[in-house]
């Protein structure tokens, strides 16, 4: 990957990476939106909290805000959320997978404390 | 998957990773799993990799090392050194991949949660922005291949539209 597309695609990493930017994007992902559409379905966060958002993602080349009268409508880039996408979701699943890995761990490891109680406390009793 | 709460978060301006997580065991039971060798061997190696070597002494300024095995063959590891420890609530320790000059530092913090669970919260600040999403690039790639998770929705409908 060259280094331009790396830059661009740092920004767009870490645009995606919060939960209100995600949800303004999956708004999008079913058509163009103002940001009072976008307000909306922001979870109770302000107007300007909303716009700060999709600069972020405006900044990131996720989205572009074209001019249509006195709207400006927020439309997605789906070629760019793609790439982005891809190496941040492969990282959290590898990273949910090494969590799931420590639950089993973390499980047997308690359920053999539990079955070996009674026997180890006989155990230690006898060799002091 | 588990139902436990799990939170990633990438800062857009900072070049911080923070994730939270939640388990179902006590919190000293929880920090033997990240500190013992014996523990870790058995959880934290990455899918279809072997671990090959690993070194750690909790004690501060002490080195740390790891070392997998891939199934293709190629090897790849990590070190440092521990910055701070305190049984059974935190550590802070420098990570570095092998053969990279990237230094990241990367605190963990155990909580007791109640009812014999543990939220595990961690924070790795790397160098740069740069150097975070080449670590995380690499961090996905380093096992399986992952699926899509929060985007899934969305990337469908995008690809169906």
């Amino acid at each position: 990957m060259n280094r331009t597309a790396d830059l661009k695609l740092d920004l767009a990493f870490g645009a995606l990476a919060d939960a209100t930017r995600r949800h303004i994007v999956a708004r999008l992902a079913k058509g163009e939106a103002s940001v009072n559409d976008l307000v909306a379905i922001g979870g109770g966060l302000s107007q300007p909290a909303i716009t700060k958002h999709v600069n972020v993602l405006e900044r990131a080349g996720l989205v572009s805000r074209s001019r249509d009268g006195r709207r400006r409508p927020v439309r997605l880039h789906a070629e760019r959320l793609r790439e982005a996408s891809a190496w941040l979701d492969r990282y959290r699943a590898q990273l949910e997978e090494t969590y799931a890995r420590l639950d089993d761990y973390l499980e047997e490891l308690q359920s053999k404390e539990k079955s070996r109680e009674p026997k180890s406390v006989r155990i230690r009793r006898r060799s002091r | 998957m588990s139902q436990n709460q799990f939170e990633f978060v990438v800062d857009p301006a900072e070049p911080v990773i923070s994730v939270r997580r939640m388990v179902n065991a006590p919190r000293p039971l929880v920090w033997d799993c990240y500190t013992k060798l014996e523990h870790l061997r058995r959880w934290k190696t990455p899918k279809g990799c072997e671990m090959i070597d690993c070194a750690l002494d909790m004690r501060k300024g002490m080195p740390w090392r790891v070392r997998y095995r891939r199934p293709d063959g190629a090897e790849f590891g990590f070190h440092g050194e521990i910055r701070d420890a305190a049984a059974p609530e935190r550590f802070t320790r420098t990570f570095v991949m092998d053969g990279s000059p990237d230094e990241a530092v990367e605190t963990v913090v155990l909580s007791d949660a109640g009812a014999g669970k543990t939220l595990i919260s961690t924070k790795t600040v790397y160098a740069t922005i740069a150097v975070r999403d080449r670590m995380v690039q690499f961090g996905g790639e380093m096992g399986a291949k992952g699926g899509f998770e929060a985007l899934d929705a969305v990337l469908e409908s995008l690809t169906s539209a």
